[in-house]
């Protein structure tokens, strides 16, 4: 009685265990994708502070939107090579990330892009505590940038 | 026997013929743009608004400006190449007269006399008002001349006969409106997407022959290059709200900020520099559409 019941403790650690190094091997997907994905995410969810506040669907206001774009500036700033990895396209990782293969073999020009949303981010940072319509016509430099690398190098 | 062999010969000649002259390419008359005065301010609106550059830009640059041509669409009829229309005199559109351009765009004929493929969007154009014709040549006159030569399209037979071209126009070329617009915020909207905007030329499937499936209007298509889906535009596929729509069109931004890629974002970049009124008067369009 007592054997068996140590037995299924045994039995259950090791399923639990199997089940926690299975989940971290195989479910979660590739390191650089996800951390890609999760960056995406920090733009869209603080665009969406912005956009809301340049669409007049929340009140301005100055010190927010300030805040804000020093975030996405801060974002678009990071050191972002361990990102874009080798052998992480969607080539090498299928439906788990759209990036295309073109974005190793043109490493100049997405880099370039890059550049271009640092600027954008910088304008925009710049732009928006000085009224709801500055803000508003910044983000369209960011939007300019966010789609000359989707149009590019993200699989349609 | 052999007589009457002689006389359906000369009958076949003549059918052709005769179906040759009534698709001929149509011109405008010199006389009905010469007495306009073009004007590049509102020609510059209707610049962005009809998304030339979305075609004509050099394949990898960022110059909206620069219409250099050679960006290469691939078809199920083949692979068309766009030409050179910056005002270079022997490569581009330099030594048009305004009335070749205004026969360009409203009859798809081109200056000696052939037939454009509906590949350039002028069964939308063909809706545009003279008035926004001269005022984009005087626009158009003013952008830099690039010495590129224009390439020859690389389609397969029949499609490289430019004669056939005639019969799809006498099938498909009807510049009449698609949709009723009562309010003078809906006839812009219609005006921009209908006419310059050229939206239905991708948002509305075609039939085999190439021709716009009126009767599915902005249902969404399948992509001409043959791999996904251009969405649809009517309320079953498209739940934005108008602001939502107008939004997308200014920045790009969907409303969970992902942003636009694909052949959206020419788009954007072109037709995103109109006005806030203008983009709203789109979405109006869009938002009227059953």
């Amino acid at each position: 009685m007592r054997f068996s019941g140590q037995f299924a403790l045994m039995v259950a650690i090791l399923a639990l265990a199997g089940a926690t190094l299975a989940h971290a091997g195989g479910h979660d997907g590739n390191p650089a994708a996800n951390a890609r994905q999760a960056h995406m995410k920090l733009y869209a969810f603080n665009l969406d502070v912005l956009g809301a506040m340049a669409k007049g669907e929340v009140g301005y206001n100055a010190d927010a939107a300030k805040a804000t774009a020093n975030n996405l500036l801060a974002l678009a700033m990071m050191h972002q090579d361990a990102y874009w990895a080798p052998a992480t396209s969607t080539e090498d990782l299928g439906n788990e990330t759209r990036a295309l293969p073109s974005i190793w073999e043109d490493r100049s020009r997405f880099g370039d892009i890059g550049i271009q949303l640092v600027e954008a981010a910088r304008q925009l940072a710049a732009a928006a505590g000085e009224g709801q319509d500055s803000l508003r016509a910044a983000i369209r430099g960011v939007g300019g940038a966010c789609s000359a690398c989707h149009r590019n190098y993200r699989q349609r | 026997m052999k007589r009457a062999m002689t006389w359906l010969s000369v009958l076949a000649v003549l059918v052709i013929a005769a179906g040759l002259w009534l698709t001929r390419p149509a011109v405008v008359s010199p006389a009905r743009f010469a007495s306009l005065q073009g004007d590049a301010m509102p020609g510059e609106v209707v610049f962005w608004a009809g998304g030339c550059a979305s075609c004509h830009k050099a394949e990898t640059s960022d110059n909206d400006l620069a219409l250099p041509g050679g960006r290469r669409f691939a078809t199920r009829f083949g692979t068309f190449i766009a030409p050179n229309i910056s005002p270079d005199p022997t490569h581009g559109i330099g030594d048009w007269t305004i009335a070749e351009f205004a026969s360009a765009l409203l009859h798809g004929t081109s200056p000696d006399g052939r037939h454009y493929y509906p590949a350039f969007p002028y069964a939308s154009y063909a809706r545009m008002n003279d008035q926004d014709v001269a005022d984009l040549w005087a626009f158009m006159r003013a952008l830099p001349a690039l010495p590129v030569a224009s390439q020859r399209h690389d389609l397969a037979f029949p499609f490289n006969v430019r004669a056939t071209l005639g019969a799809w126009k006498l099938l498909f070329l009807k510049p009449t409106w698609v949709r009723p617009a009562e309010t003078p915020e809906l006839k812009r909207g219609r005006y921009l997407v209908e006419a310059l905007g050229h939206c239905a030329e991708c948002h509305t499937p075609r039939n085999f022959l190439g021709g716009s499936l009126v009767s599915a209007w902005m249902e969404g298509a399948p992509h001409p290059a043959g791999k996904g889906r251009i969405p649809g535009l009517v309320p079953s596929a498209l739940d934005w709200s108008a602001e939502d729509i107008a939004y997308y069109l200014e920045t790009g931004f969907t409303p969970d900020f992902d942003s636009a890629g694909g052949d959206m974002a020419e788009v954007v970049a072109t037709i995103g520099r109109l006005s806030p009124e203008d983009h709203l008067a789109i979405a109006g369009y869009i938002k009227a559409l059953e």
